[in-house]
Parts: C-alpha cells; structure tokens; sequence
C-alpha cells in the first residue's frame, strides 16, 4: 500500500527512564530527574481523537446548548462521562493566545503567547534576539515515532496557531508559509520529527501553499514569494492532494497521505458554508473522513487526529455570537458522530477549549412560554411565541412576580436588552443604547440586522474595541473512552498533554 | 509475635528512624510531584480501580438547528456596466448624513466613505463572474483586509457582483419596483421612477436611469426609520485611480484577512 510504504515501520518509544518504584528510588538517590514517568503498562487507547473549540468558553457552551437542543437539551458534550476544569494562563499572560495554548496542550511545556511548540524561553519573534530554545516535543510527534496514523483537521488554514502546533515549530505565530514547509517531506526545513510525514492535513489555507503570482482552484491569489507550488510539491512528495468536499468524500483508504485545502483563507463559517464557490465540507464531514481513512489506514498501533473547530473564536471577535453558536453546534455534532464512529473501549476522545472569550449569558432571560411551570397573567407580544433559541438571541423577558406579567427586561433608561453580551468589541454602540429590536447599526459587515435573533446582529460590548478580547477563566475538558477517566479535577492546560501521553502509552 | 521494633520503648527518635521518616515523605512528594496529570493524580487513584471506560449515552434531544438550513441568496447574472463615479448623500434616519462614493467599472466596483475612512472593493470573480472578491481599506489603521465570500455576503447589496454595483440595494429590490410616468433630469442624464408596489417593501421608491444603470435618489423605509441617498455628483467615466487595486493603491498598508486582523488587533 502506497501509505504504507512512505511511513516506515516505527520503533516503539521506550524512554530509558524506569517505572514507578524504580523512579522513586531513582529520585532518592538525588539524581537527575526527567519529566515523563513511563508507566509499565501497556497503553489504554489505541486511538486519540483531540477536539479543540477554538474560544469555546464555558458561556459559549451553554450558551450553544440552548440555541442547539434547548434549555434542558443534551449537548453531545454533556453526555460525556468525563470532566475537567482547563487552567489556560500561558508562561507570559493571565489571558492566553491560541499559540500558547495549543502549545502547551499538545507538548506539555507552557509557553507565551504567539509561540508555537517551542518552550518559554523563546519570545514571540526573538524581540530579545538572544535566540530561541530547543523545540517542544509535540504529541504528534511521538505518536508518529511510535506507528501511529497522524491527522490534523481544521476550519482555519491549516497552518494557522492551533493546527500548526501539532506539527511546525516557531517563535511566531504568523510564519504560516513556513509551517506549511515543515509539513513538507521534501523540503530542507521539514520537521524531521514527523519522520514519513503527517498522514492527513486538511482545513483551509491553500495561499500559504502558492506563490502571489499564482491563482489557485477558486480564483485567489497565493501569497508566497518564493515562487513554489506547494501543492505540486506535496503531490510529488506521494500527497493526494484535493480541494473541495465532493473529492474529499470520494476519498480512499488507499490515497493516503492526503493534504486537502478548501479555501484560500480560513474555512466559510458553517452559516455561510453554502456560498462557497468550489463546495465545502461541514466540520462533521471532515471528522468522519479522517477518522475513516485513518482507521482504515492504522495498523495496531491506531492512530491520533486533531479536529478544531477554529472559527467559534473568530466570530466571538467580531462580535458575532449567532455564528460562534453555530461552529460549537457543529463541533458537538463531530464529536457526536465521531463518537459513535469509533471504538470507545480502544479510543479516547477529548474536547476542550484553549482559551475563553469574554461572553456572557446574563439578564435573567426567561425559558418559552410553553416551558414555563406556571402560566403567566399577560405577556409582550414578542414572547407569545419562539423556541428556547429566540429566547437566548432575543431581548431579555422577566416575570414581574407582583402582576403576573411578564414584559421585556430594561436598563436604567428603560431600554430593552439582550441577555448575550460581550465585555469588548466591535458591539459596542456609540450612540446612546436603543431598543435591540430596532438597532440597525454595527451589524456584520455592514448587514442591517432585523433584530437580536438576526444571524447577522452583533451582541452589545461594553468596551469598544475593533475586535472582542479572549477571556482568561478555566475552560472546560471533556472525555470518554480509553484513558479518559483522568479527566478530573482541575488540571493546567499541559496536563492536557499527560492525559494524553499516558492513555496512549507514549 | 511483636516485631522488635514495636517493641521498642517510646523515647527520642533516633537519627535512623528519622533518616527513614524524611526518606518517606521525600518518597512521597516527589512520587506526587511526578504522577501525572497534577492535579487528577488522586482523581485518578480513586478512579483506577474502576473499569475505566464509559460510553457517551444516548443524546435524547433534537437539534434546533435541524430546520435552519442556511438559504443561499440568488445570485443574478454577470453585469458589466458604464464606467461612472457617483458621490452621494445618505441621509440614515435623520440622524446621520454622510458622503457615499461609488466608482465602478467593468471588473471594479468601489465604496468609499471618506469621512469613515473606509473603503470596500470588490473585483469581479474570475472563475464565476457572479460573485465578487472585497477587501476592506480602513485608512486609520493603514491596513486592506480580505473578507471571506460569506463575510460580504452578509450585507445583501455586497452579496454578488450584480447587487454591489448598484451601491446600495439588491437587483431583487430594483425589479420587484413597477415604473411611474415621472421624470427628472439632472446632470445631463433623465432618471425615471420607480415605486414599490407595496407598503411591505422596504426599498420604496429609485430614480433610476436604465442605459447608465445608476440612481439619482432612492429611499427605504423600514421600522427603523428612513434611508435615503441623492446624488451629488457623477462623473464618466470613473475617476482615474480610484478602481485600482487598493494593494496597489497602498503599497506601505498592511494586507491581511478581516478575521486575522481581528485575532491581532484582539491580542495586541
């Protein structure tokens, strides 16, 4: 099998390090430490699948469970057996980047913000210019050492901070054309730690991948200035290579290694996925592919893929919660169906987020008024009808206990508001506040949103700033299957890494 | 039997003891400080001696979203129209006048609001002349930014190569209007009127001239209040310059994509 041939039979990783009674007297006989305690057992999970919800903060998911399945609904993620609190702070900041965290959660080492796997001691572009550390050891990095199928699959460019942390090692974030050549098996700066190469890279990013003077599949313009065709490249390297969903669905088992790019940038936002020019696949499609192909694929050493839904933070940026709603939505609904793909007595399937934003679900909304326990003496038009998600867009309802009526919430003015809001950003109104109802202004891109329930709205911040801010509070684990039951308490984002390591055997 | 050591009388620790007691507990931190992950190290000793596998139940609920299915808008043919630049007035609910540019061309059609700041471009698409690339130019930030097809889209009249070179409304909105009788010439041109047939059509009314497709006024009315845009100005062809590539017409500002500048602006 092609796949097979261009990925070498792997040595198993044994560190020399003793097991646990041989370590502790190791370490009381005051000798050096090392950093991984090599259980002598044999590993939990064959198979890891990683779900990222790029800025799905704790708000974000309940506030995705009631636009998705209802006030009382069940989340795939809430059935999971599984949870944990996620510390992000990285080395640097209380708040973290994405670069960071997915650093520290797929190498175990904290770094700062807008690194990429590489540890603390290098600062985001060598500002100090004393030189960078060694690189930090990726997860996939040691799955691939020892056999595993290696997947990376993203909404983002493929080479954008939280994909590009599984593979590519830098001091700053934004070297996108060069992580696209440490993918590259052909290319004097490939990351020689993923020995044969990842199996499966898949997400957007084709600019990255072409020079400005070139024009890709959908009409855009590369943005390299090296003159290489990275595509081209990757295909003589023994890549399939495709870039669009109906050539991602035909894919099989026998064209791997695949490098699939949908889109010149990011991926379109699941709520405007139908405009792509050349066909898009949805988050759940791309997952179900990949776990497909690397299932098939695997040998007994299984396999290890990371799905991130990377545009819930870019929607929460620009102020937008309809569509951050809707890229949880769509992550829950991978992880749903990966779930149910897989074989959880030999897979371990992790969700979490890498940072938070700063979202809030607040006003005392009511639940509809079929939902509620009591039936109340009158009511404003605008709640007589609408689903447990128009009660979360909408304009905040309240009881008032004296009358029996409820009426839309007010501010001091006496001006309706909504109970989504944002701390910063680009909601911010710079008039006085008005009726959410009847606010034209600052929706996205220039839409004229009809309401709060409108996709296009953009919830109210109270800072202004160009673009809302990432929020520094814990962020939620989930688990279930092979090794999850580690998922407990509250754990630093690098304990991410261990929880992984460990389940895996690695 | 008793061992010999719990035989011992009770009295001062000897140093071997204490040498074993201090072994001990260094044992343990260390063991504890190692045993992975930190903080669910005792989690994971009260959970090990479980079956450690669990199994997502089923989820009982539907989703909402099952009927949301995003409706693509309709994307009327391929345009190419008269070279002109056109500034206007824009009256926004009688709060707000400010001045609106539209140049377009053949393959260009720009938006200016110079006292934004802002510029929006589109160029026609390459590989399907229905739709349209856009950059957005915001001059305080010295920056051009790509938006995403579903980012201009967003805004009905930038939805499509069509709508965005009318510079304010949709070609939908422009034929569901029925032709008055009424006339008015300005600037050379005879523009006639256009009326909504009904009161639920938020575009009401366009003084429209066919041959150079382009307004002279046009008014919507929605709950909100009232739009309206005069012209002030029109010149054919476009102004020279104003429909190059806003890459080129800013070599030193920065290009980047709408929500990378987001991320950045975001994370300083």
């Amino acid at each position: 099998m092609l796949a097979r041939s261009l990925h070498p039979a792997p040595k198993s990783p044994r560190f020399s390090i003793p097991g646990r009674l041989g370590l502790t007297a190791w370490l009381a006989c005051a000798l050096p430490c090392g950093s991984f305690a090599q259980e002598a057992t044999r590993p939990e999970a064959r198979n890891a699948i990683f779900f990222v919800g790029d800025g799905m903060g704790i708000s974000t998911v309940t506030a995705a469970r009631v636009f998705s399945v209802g006030v009382d609904g069940q989340l795939a993620l809430d059935t999971m057996p599984f949870h944990a609190l996620s510390r992000t702070a990285s080395s640097d900041s209380i708040t973290a980047d994405s670069a960071a965290t997915m650093s520290a959660m797929i190498t175990g080492v904290s770094t700062n913000n807008g690194v990429i796997s590489m540890g603390a001691e290098s600062e985001p572009a060598d500002f100090n210019m004393d030189g960078d550390g060694p690189p930090a050891t990726t997860l996939f990095e040691l799955a691939k050492a020892a056999g595993k199928r290696i997947g990376v699959v993203t909404t983002t460019r493929v080479t954008h901070a939280t994909p590009a942390a599984c593979y590519a090692h830098g001091n700053h974030r934004d070297a996108e054309n060069d992580f696209a050549l440490q993918a590259l098996p052909t290319d004097a700066s490939y990351n020689p730690a993923l020995l044969g190469g990842l199996d499966l890279l898949a997400g957007g990013g084709r600019r990255q991948f072409l020079d400005a003077s070139m024009t890709d599949e959908e009409g855009e313009a590369g943005r390299r200035s090296d003159g290489r065709d990275l595509r081209a490249e990757f295909q003589a390297a023994n890549y399939e290579y495709v870039w669009n969903a109906e050539q991602w669905s035909a894919l099989g088992v026998e064209q791997l290694p695949v490098l699939a790019l949908f889109n010149s940038s990011h991926m379109e936002y699941e709520h405007d996925r139908a405009l792509d020019l050349g066909g898009e696949p949805s988050l759940v499609e791309l997952t179900l592919k990949a776990v497909e192909l690397l299932e098939a694929s695997a040998d007994d050493n299984g396999w290890l893929l990371l799905v991130e839904a990377g545009r819930i933070d870019h929607a929460h940026h620009g102020g937008n919660a309809f569509r951050a709603l809707r890229e949880t939505e769509q992550l829950d609904r991978a992880v749903e169906a990966a779930s149910a793909a897989v074989n959880l007595e030999e897979t371990l399937v992790l969700v979490t987020a890498d940072h938070s934003h700063g979202f809030v679900l607040a006003g005392y909304p009511l639940r509809p008024l079929e939902e509620l326990p009591y039936k109340p003496r009158d009511w404003d038009e605008g709640f007589a009808t609408g689903s447990a998600r128009d009660r979360l867009l909408d304009v905040a309802y309240h009881l008032n206990a004296r009358t029996g009526e409820v009426r839309a919430a007010r501010d001091a003015n006496g001006v309706p508001y909504t109970a989504l809001l944002y701390a910063s950003g680009p909601g911010s109104r710079t008039a006085a506040r008005v009726d959410p109802r009847e606010d034209k202004a600052n929706g996205w891109f220039g839409a004229e949103p009809t309401g709060p329930r409108d996709p296009n709205y953009r919830q109210e911040a109270h800072v202004p700033l160009s673009s809302e801010t990432h929020g520094g509070e814990d962020v939620s684990l989930y688990g279930v299957g092979a090794g999850s039951h580690r998922v407990r308490g509250t754990l630093s984002n690098t304990e991410i890494f261990q929880v992984m390591r460990r389940a895996l055997g690695l | 039997m008793r061992s010999d050591s719990e035989s011992q009388p009770e009295g001062p620790p000897r140093r071997g003891a204490a040498a074993v007691v201090l072994t001990v507990v260094i044992t343990v931190v260390i063991w504890r400080a190692l045993e992975v992950p930190g903080d669910a190290a005792s989690a994971l000793q009260r959970t090990d001696g479980l079956t450690a596998l669990e199994t997502l139940e089923p989820r009982a609920t539907p989703r909402l979203s099952e009927t949301q299915a995003f409706s693509s808008p309709a994307w009327p043919g391929a345009a190419s129209r008269p070279s002109l630049s056109a500034t206007y007035l824009r009256s926004v609910r009688g709060a707000v006048d400010e001045v609106f540019v539209l140049h377009r061309d053949a393959a260009r059609v720009s938006w200016q609001s110079p006292d934004s700041g802002r510029r929006v471009d589109f160029e026609q698409h390459g590989l399907d002349p229905r739709r349209v690339l856009s950059q957005l130019s915001v001059r305080d930030e010295g920056v051009v930014l790509d938006l995403a097809l579903g980012d201009a889209a967003s805004d009905p009249s930038a939805a499509s190569w069509a709508d965005c070179s009318l510079g304010g409304f949709t070609v939908q909105e422009l034929t569901a209007l029925r032709p008055t009788e009424a006339t008015r010439e300005a600037f050379g041109v005879e523009f006639r009127e256009l009326r909504a047939v009904g009161e639920h059509e938020a575009l009401r009314e366009v003084w429209w001239n066919a041959e150079l497709e382009v307004a002279l006024e046009w008014r919507r009315v929605d709950a909100s209040g009232e739009v309206r845009q005069v012209l002030q100005d029109l010149q054919r062809p476009a102004r020279a310059g104003e429909l190059r590539d806003p890459v080129e017409r800013h070599p030193e500002w920065r290009r980047l994509d709408f929500a990378d500048w987001l991320d950045e602006v975001s994370e300083g």
